[in-house]
């Protein structure tokens, strides 16, 4: 198809107009399909104060297949590995194609607020979770200030 | 003897059973029973004046009980019927398309669901109507579990921001009802008024009100709202009969007769008017005087009505004036085809076409000021009434009578032309094996005459600038006005294009994730009318935006392969040749989706290129488009498409769209044959005809079988094998069917020349000899 889908622009001017607190994304300039991301930190959560970049593509079947979705700033959570790849349900087989990056992206920060070692994807730190869940909020607290604060988007 | 008659009358030999009645009465001297069954043969025959003569004396002679009258009941029905049905007044596909309307109730739809015809009722009175039987379209869906189905949600929405007050009054008289039901009827009476002070233009609420009024006994308020409903909505069948429960109440049965006859005429299913219509009747008729000819004058002349000129001259006038009880039920019955006429025309008032005609109106008129009702019975009315044609059977024209008749009949084009429009609009409807034509009249002409069908028929009402808003009515796949709206069981809404493609990936809806596997097989896929109705009325100017740009988009899937930059659509599969057929099982969703493509556009047709290694975007160089001659789809949303090789092309550049490959390509044919090397050529085919033949007769009988079940028999030879394009039939045959490498037969495909093929089929076919000996 021709140029780019009335879909993504409305709902890149949306999130721009309207957009999830806590949440930025903005569209590449070379690539209207990739968006840079920052997700603040939910407060209360051990990852409150850090700033995380991702980023965020759609393909070119989206919307009938999901964004794909990474984070660029290392994060300590039992969902999301060491390359950033994030297990969501959403973002795998229950997508919509009525979801959008909006929704995307506010399960992403819900998925910061409470992270699910039941259903890892680092299983070390799933694991460590499980054991012990202070100190693993502890490290989560940790690799926040550590990674998260203070950082520039990587290129 | 008594038997024979009632044996007559069971087999509709209404003459007859009459007749032997009549002679027993004569024999055996009256009696109630008898003149009963006088009086139902005569019903039932459609002689009404004979027949009030002899219920009368059957009412005299004895006590008959309502039940008693289900014939006259059923005659009177008959005849409505039967006149409603010459003039035309076919009351399902009268129904109008409405926009915020339930065709039950004629009310704002109240938690509108849509059913699977794409026609949207209240919740309640779907629930109610236990017919399974689609009061527009008159679909029977035998499956029908309104539970089952959900609001719909864009409507409702809509609806609410729209239109709050009524929202608030529905709210109001869903309490009223619940009132009703525990019989505080003046509670309930409170709610509704209540409500009506909200929405004082909704008939439902007077006629609920009056209903509860009914039940308190306070009649006359009961016929004050019911005559509002009737003016409010002539076309709705309950108001008339709640008019003729007030009027029974109020005890005036002959108007309740006429009320309940009316009711009947709009829909003669309703139980309660027939049993009610003979309730009243039975009043009417046990109300007779006795033989007293200075008490019928005296109520007659208390009590002038239409009926009462037909009771009366049922037994008094008809003695002497034979034709005219004849004639006055004739006008009773005209006023029956009225009331179903105007509820036919019927618009709601804020867009009600004005005036008929003042002949029309005079010809009404002078039916009801007719001089001959008024005072029935006087010399002077046997005078008049002979000198005023509309009582006369056979009327000179200009007659008030001819003239009523010249209406009917200049109403019929009127009617004619809104079936005409009401079969248009569903020629429009999206249809799996049609598909569209790229080149149809252009989206302004289109709109225009949707909007006159509208304009003719909806219930526009004026929305506020400010309610309105185009992202009410937007799909939330594509984001755009919706067009060719759908509605899904679980309520949500979508553009039909958008959902067949969401559900090429997955049978849930993307909203809810609730099954759609059910609404997948039944493929119907029927526009919700009244979204459709509501985009097209408010918002025409976004409606053609849109319309134009589907049209765009088809328009240019329609172009594919025009030249080498329109691309075509690719099938990655296996190689497909000219003239041989290619059955295929599409399930992969890119595929279901270019397949709806293909066919929408009209073109029919794609390219089939072979798949060469793992990465199929490197598809083969050559291909063979494939014309799709049948889809046969499973319940599932695969498909089995019978297709068969056209043309072969070059591929120039490849691509992807919507998921799948797509490529610029050169159509390929074959090089003109010198007519000097013709014989040579001629002789080359004979012998590799030959060689094949033989390789096929060595063959095991099971693969014979299994090249024949799928390729069919070797085709004939051609006698001048330069006149196709593609190159004879035959030739493309055996190179489907011999055991050769894809790269041979992409080789072979490649050829721009029939001898060049020939000599490269004649090696192979001595490879596969060597080998097999």
């Amino acid at each position: 198809m021709a140029g780019l889908p009335r879909r993504i622009i409305k709902e890149t001017q949306r999130l721009q107009a309207d957009p999830v607190p806590g949440i930025s994304a903005i569209p590449d300039e070379a690539n209207a399909r990739h968006f840079k991301v920052e997700v603040a930190g939910p407060v209360k959560s051990p990852y409150e104060g850090g700033t995380f970049h991702l980023e965020l593509f759609l393909p070119e079947e989206y919307p009938m297949s999901a964004p794909k979705v990474r984070f660029m700033t290392r994060i300590y959570h039992p969902n999301i590995d060491k390359l950033g790849r994030i297990c969501l349900d959403i973002l795998k087989d229950k997508w919509s194609p009525a979801l959008q990056i909006r929704t995307v992206l506010l399960s992403i920060q819900a998925l910061l607020s409470a992270p699910n070692p039941d259903d890892p994807l680092d299983t070390n730190v799933a694991e460590a979770w499980k054991k012990d869940e202070e100190s693993a909020i502890e490290e989560a607290r940790q690799f926040t200030r550590q990674h998260a604060m203070g950082n520039k988007p990587q290129q | 003897m008594v038997d024979l008659a009632r044996q007559a009358f069971s087999t509709n030999n209404f003459g007859l059973a009459a007749e032997i009645y009549e002679r027993t009465i004569k024999e055996n001297g009256p009696q109630a029973d008898l003149y009963l069954g006088l009086a139902d043969s005569f019903a039932r025959g459609g002689q009404f004046t004979k027949a009030f003569d002899a219920y009368t004396n059957a009412f005299r002679l004895g006590r008959v009980t309502p039940e008693k009258l289900k014939h006259l009941v059923t005659a009177l029905i008959e005849s409505l019927s039967q006149d409603s049905s010459s003039s035309g007044g076919q009351q399902n596909s009268m129904k109008k398309s409405c926009m915020f309307t339930c065709v039950l109730c004629r009310g704002l739809l109240n938690d509108p669901v849509t059913i699977k015809c794409g026609h949207t009722f209240c919740r309640k009175c779907l629930e109610r109507d236990r017919t399974k039987t689609c009061k527009v379209c008159g679909i029977v869906h035998y499956r029908l579990k309104p539970a089952n189905i959900r609001t719909n949600v864009v409507l409702s929405n809509l609806i609410h921001k729209w239109f709050p007050d009524s929202c608030r009054a529905a709210e109001l008289k869903a309490e009223g009802n619940k009132f009703f039901e525990k019989r505080d009827f003046e509670r309930a009476i409170k709610f509704y008024s209540e409500a009506i002070s909200l929405s004082d233009a909704d008939h439902l609420l007077f006629s609920n009100r009056s209903h509860a009024y009914n039940a308190l006994d306070q009649y006359d308020k009961a016929l004050e709202d019911a005559e509002k409903v009737v003016k409010m909505r002539p076309d709705w069948p309950k108001g008339f009969f709640r008019k003729g429960l007030a009027l029974y109440g109020l005890g005036r049965y002959e108007e309740a007769v006429i009320a309940f006859l009316q009711c009947l005429a709009l829909d003669k299913e309703v139980t309660s008017a027939k049993e009610y219509l003979s309730k009243s009747l039975h009043m009417v008729l046990s109300q007779l005087p006795p033989d007293d000819p200075k008490a019928l004058q005296r109520q007659r002349e208390a009590n002038p009505s239409l009926f009462q000129a037909l009771v009366n001259s049922n037994f008094n006038i008809s003695t002497f004036l034979p034709h005219i009880t004849a004639n006055t039920f004739n006008q009773l019955k005209q006023i029956m085809n009225d009331t179903v006429e105007e509820a036919s025309n019927f618009m709601p008032p804020s867009q009600a076409c004005s005036g008929a005609s003042p002949v029309l109106d005079d010809a009404k008129d002078l039916l009801k000021v007719s001089p001959y009702l008024q005072e029935p019975g006087s010399m002077l009315e046997k005078h008049r009434c002979n000198s005023v044609p509309v009582l006369k059977e056979t009327s000179p024209p200009g007659s008030p009578e001819s003239v009523l008749r010249q209406r009917s009949r200049s109403q019929s084009p009127d009617r004619k032309d809104l079936e005409t429009q009401g079969s248009r609009k569903r020629s429009r409807n999206p249809s799996v094996n049609q598909p569209l034509s790229p080149t149809h009249s252009s989206p302004q002409k289109c709109l225009r005459s949707e909007a006159e069908e509208k304009s003719g028929a909806s219930d526009k009402k004026a929305i506020s600038e400010d309610l309105l808003s185009v992202e009410d009515l937007e799909c939330s796949l594509c984001y755009r006005l919706f067009y060719k709206p759908v509605t899904t069981p679980c309520g949500h809404s979508f553009c039909c294009e958008c959902l067949d493609r969401c559900m090429d990936h997955q049978t849930s809806c993307p909203m809810c994730k609730s099954s759609l596997a059910e609404y997948l097989a039944e493929r119907r896929s029927t526009m919700t009318e009244c979204l459709q109705a509501i985009i097209v009325n408010y918002f025409e100017k976004e409606y053609i935006d849109r319309q134009k740009i589907h049209e765009e988009e088809i328009n240019e899937l329609a172009k594919m392969g025009l030249d080498t930059q329109h691309e075509i659509p690719v099938f990655v599969c296996t190689l497909g040749f000219p003239s041989v057929p290619c059955p295929l099982h599409i399930f992969e969703p890119r595929y279901r989706l270019m397949i709806r493509q293909c066919m929408e556009s009209g073109t029919r047709q794609f390219g089939m290129c072979a798949c060469l290694s793992d990465n199929e975007e490197n598809f083969s160089d050559y291909g063979c488009m494939l014309e799709v001659r049948d889809v046969h789809f499973f319940a599932d949303g695969r498909s089995l498409v019978d297709t068969v090789g056209g043309r072969r092309f070059r591929v120039l550049g490849r691509s992807k769209r919507d998921g799948y490959n797509t490529a610029k390509v050169e159509f390929l044919s074959d090089d003109p044959v010198d007519q000097a090397v013709l014989p040579e050529l001629q002789q080359l085919q004979h012998d590799i005809y030959a060689d094949m033949k033989k390789w096929l007769d060595r063959l095991p009988a099971v693969h014979k079988a299994r090249i024949s079940q799928h390729f069919g028999t070797i085709p004939t030879m051609d006698p001048n094998p330069s006149t196709n394009p593609n190159g004879p039939h035959w030739a493309w045959w055996c190179i489907a069917v011999l055991p050769i490498d894809t790269r041979v037969q992409l080789a072979l495909l490649a050829m721009g020349s029939f001898k060049e093929r020939l000599e490269a089929m004649k090696k192979v076919l001595q490879y596969l000899g060597k080998r097999h000996s």
